[in-house]
């Protein structure tokens, strides 16, 4: 409803302009607003949607420019064409640097793209076929595959038609589960990657998209512009559109097209009050401004006002008792897990020391041991989320000491967090949907299925809550339905007991034990021995890094080696 | 030396304290429990000074604090560990607890307050020179501490420090918060462990939905029966009686 809400604004918006604001000026204003508006799209993506802050895009609207100055010019080719072979140039560059340039971060990662950028601007005062500084002349009027478009009146709509494309495009991104898993990543790689999103992958495909529709912006730009010099998409230029995306709001792709109409009609109203000395000094307080009043952008203020209007409010929770019925039994719940020899240090610190057991199918396993044992460690080194010094992992029949996290989780194996890891940027449903990323099925199943999850821990009444309304025990009800989703044949436990308190942990030990009834193979690492003692099958003790017993409970509660490093008194056999 | 008085307090609009009122002795360790989310850290943070008192009133030997800042808290004499530690990880040892010091005007006395620090936790001594990540939880809790005393506070707040912890050490730091006291300190301990906690405390109060519903001697609460049954897992709430009831439940659900 929403979305059809601000398409039929756009549409009314962008139809109604030419009419209310007649004359060649405002035409010309609404045509660069629409280039502008274009690429802005696309740096919404990747700024707000894959958090990549990548700020020499201007350079791509340079590779668009240049295309379709020169094949336009020099070889007489069709504008539509040249429009579309820049982009395509641009998406491949994007795509041939996204590996390198992408490991970089933040700042870093900033100063890296206005550099790529800097070496365009270079490139194209030395080189010959671009014109060097004088630049390429007689652009022609932009044209649909030899059907020259006369008035400018048809370029402003065939830019907007654009613009349209794009946004829609982005709104589908946005709700598939390309979208969804972007969101994960902003809100936390590491949960991410549990869930088995490939981060990398989605950073490049927004790297990619966002350079072909910058591409698009330069081409248009210079079909109305006629000329194309390497000063048109400089840095001011790169500035121009980060104030746009943020002034529109990075939330939304709609903040693409509202910061452009923003930046470009407040540019030109100043322009009208001829006061060259303040132009900058207004245009740039205003921005300050509205950032410190808005602070999801101008579109996000919009959306929320929208929210507000149509009282779509915080629903509140009812919880209902779990439904066990709603998970099916594992057809295949083959998930023996093999530690081999793993080890790992830090500097001189041997955090993980030659450990090797074994987690049987089915089975409910405990790793316990003091604070700084190694346990965390093991646990991410199982999970491939970091590398380890020498040993091997074996799932099943697999070796799986080399491969990343998200691809061992696509292999069946699930994860919780000792510091809880959900996306605060999504609802809880949307949360656990995160965990079905693996399974590539339609959007309908992936939330069937979890629904069914949230049923089994018992939280279909917190579909559309965010998680940070809910308790802190039942956020990790929340993580555990997200592991859940992922349909594990192996589950990974980070200390689930931590922060519960007596009867929330009874509780959580008969989850666990549901959980294990699906035939889902459990490992744990806990401090709580009520439930370590209670529920495991086989207990593996780690101390200093090393294994110093394994065995059944009983067992290993009357070592007095574990009793000495770990348990003390209290805890061991009477 | 801390007294609360019908404090209410809260994020926004909803309130999640409902007029508290409570005190803490010079030369006390005082207890206070409850469940998770009953606002137990909401006290702390509002002592504070990191949320806003919307009712009553906060005094610190006599001095009004509930207006003041943060900062001006902390130079009054309170400090606080916070919840999960927060320690400057990448910085080292001795780093953590000097920064610990920087309310301090009297500059002349932080290198013997930080040997104060190494004598009470040796362990620290050896390890002044590691970044503070590469410590194991409990001596990442022993540091939290030390770098909160080295403000010298008249009163030390602690939220849940057997947070995370091993059996072992949450006896081990028990002792430790035990030792600060003999050594003239004063403590008030938020803790989720509530045996732990009263084990150590001379005084507890238990703080239910915003709401103070107890108050009475350690002792007492060990003993008194509803506190037992909320929060000391009742009768059947000794460590076998827990595990027995989950092994019990094993047998139901998987038959083992």
């Amino acid at each position: 409803m929403k979305i059809r809400a601000a398409v039929v604004a756009f549409l009314v918006a962008v139809a109604a302009y030419p009419f209310v604001l007649k004359g060649q000026y405002p035409l010309s204003v609404g045509i660069i607003t629409g280039a502008l508006a274009a690429g802005a799209v696309g740096f919404v993506l990747l700024l707000g949607y894959a958090q990549q802050l990548a700020l020499g895009q201007a350079g791509f609207c340079m590779v668009g420019g240049y295309a379709s100055a020169i094949l336009c010019v020099n070889y007489k080719w069709d504008p539509l064409l040249a429009l579309v072979a820049g982009a395509l140039v641009a998406m491949a560059t994007a795509w041939a640097i996204a590996a390198p340039i992408l490991k970089l971060r933040g700042f870093v990662l900033a100063m890296a793209s206005l550099a790529l950028h800097l070496i365009l601007i270079v490139l194209a005062l030395e080189m010959a076929f671009t014109g060097g500084a004088l630049g390429t002349y007689g652009v022609p009027k932009f044209a649909l595959l030899g059907l020259p478009l006369a008035s400018d009146l048809a370029f402003y709509y065939v830019v907007w038609a654009i613009v349209l494309g794009f946004v829609l495009l982005g709104l589908a991104i946005d709700r598939s589960r390309i979208g969804r898993a972007l969101k994960a990543i902003a809100a936390s790689e590491t949960a991410a990657l549990s869930a088995g999103i490939d981060i990398t992958r989605y950073k490049v495909q927004m790297f990619v998209v966002s350079a072909g529709m910058a591409s698009v912006c330069g081409s248009l730009a210079v079909h109305y512009l006629r000329a194309m010099d390497p000063n048109v998409f400089g840095f001011a230029f790169s500035l121009n559109f980060i104030t746009a995306v943020i002034v529109g709001g990075l939330t939304t792709v709609w903040g693409g097209v509202v910061g452009a109409a923003i930046i470009t009609g407040l540019r030109e109203i100043l322009r009208g009050l001829s006061l060259p000395l303040w132009e900058g000094v207004i245009m740039g307080a205003l921005t300050v401004i509205v950032l410190i009043a808005f602070r999801r952008g101008v579109a996000g203020f919009i959306s929320h006002i929208y929210d507000r209007f149509t009282g779509k409010g915080a629903p509140r929770v009812s919880l209902a008792q779990p439904d066990l019925s709603a998970l099916k039994k594992l057809e295949h719940p083959a998930a023996r897990l093999q530690v081999e020899g793993v080890a790992r240090s830090f500097g001189s610190l041997r955090a993980v020391a030659n450990v090797s057991f074994a987690v049987e199918t089915g089975a409910i396993t405990a790793l316990i041991g003091p604070n700084g044992a190694g346990k965390t460690t093991l646990f991410n080194l199982i999970g491939g989320y970091q590398p380890l010094d020498s040993g091997t992992v074996s799932f099943e029949s697999r070796r799986i000491e080399k491969l990343l996290p998200n691809q061992i989780a696509a292999l069946g194996v699930g994860r919780t967090f000792q510091n809880l890891q959900l996306f605060d940027n999504m609802t809880v449903l949307e949360n656990v949907m995160c965990g079905t990323h693996r399974l590539f099925d339609r959007e309908l199943f992936n939330r069937s299925k979890a629904k069914a999850a949230l049923a089994f821990v018992g939280l279909h009444g917190a579909e559309a809550m965010q998680p940070g309304e809910l308790s802190f025990g039942h956020q990790r009800l929340v993580e555990i339905a997200r592991a859940l989703a992922l349909e594990p044949r192996l589950l990974l436990m980070d200390e689930p007991a931590s922060g519960l308190n007596d009867s929330e942990t009874e509780r959580l030990a008969e989850l666990i034990l549901q959980i294990s009834a699906l035939g889902v193979t459990v490992l744990l690492v806990e401090h709580d021995m009520r439930l370590v003692m209670g529920l495991a099958d086989h207990v593996v003790v780690m101390h200093h890094g090393e294994k110093i017993a394994d065995g059944s409970a009983d067992v290993v509660r009357k070592n007095s080696e574990v009793i000495n490093a770990y348990l003390g008194i209290d805890h061991a056999a009477a | 030396m801390l007294r609360l008085e019908r404090v209410s307090s809260g994020y926004g609009r909803s309130p999640v304290l409902h007029e508290v009122s409570m005190e803490v002795n010079r030369g006390e360790i005082v207890a206070l429990i409850g469940a998770n989310g009953a606002g137990k850290s909401t006290l702390l943070n509002t002592v504070m000074g990191l949320l806003p008192v919307s009712h009553g009133s906060i005094h610190l030997d006599g001095t009004q604090i509930d207006r003041k800042s943060t900062p001006a808290i902390v130079r009054a004499g309170l400090a606080q560990v916070p919840e999960r530690r927060q320690l400057f990880g990448t910085m080292t040892v001795e780093e953590n607890l000097r920064l610990g010091a920087y309310a301090r005007t009297d500059r002349a006395g932080v290198p013997g307050t930080l040997e104060e620090q190494f004598k009470l936790f040796p362990i620290l001594s050896e390890r002044r020179r590691q970044a503070a990540q590469t410590l194991s939880g409990g001596e990442q809790q022993m540091l939290a501490i030390a770098r909160a005393m080295m403000a010298r506070p008249r009163l030390l707040l602690l939220d849940e420090p057997s947070l995370g912890l091993a059996p072992l050490l949450v006896e081990r730091i028990m002792l430790l918060i035990h030792r600060l006291r003999e050594a003239g300190g004063t403590v008030l301990v938020v803790e989720q462990n509530a045996r732990a906690a009263l084990g150590i405390a001379d005084r507890g109060y238990v703080l239910e939905n915003g709401r103070i519903t107890v108050a009475d001697s350690a002792k007492s609460l060990l003993g008194n029966a509803a506190v037992q049954d909320a929060y000391l897992g009742g009768e059947g709430g000794s460590t076998r009686a827990i595990e027995e009831r989950i092994r019990a439940k094993r047998r139901a659900i998987l038959g083992r």
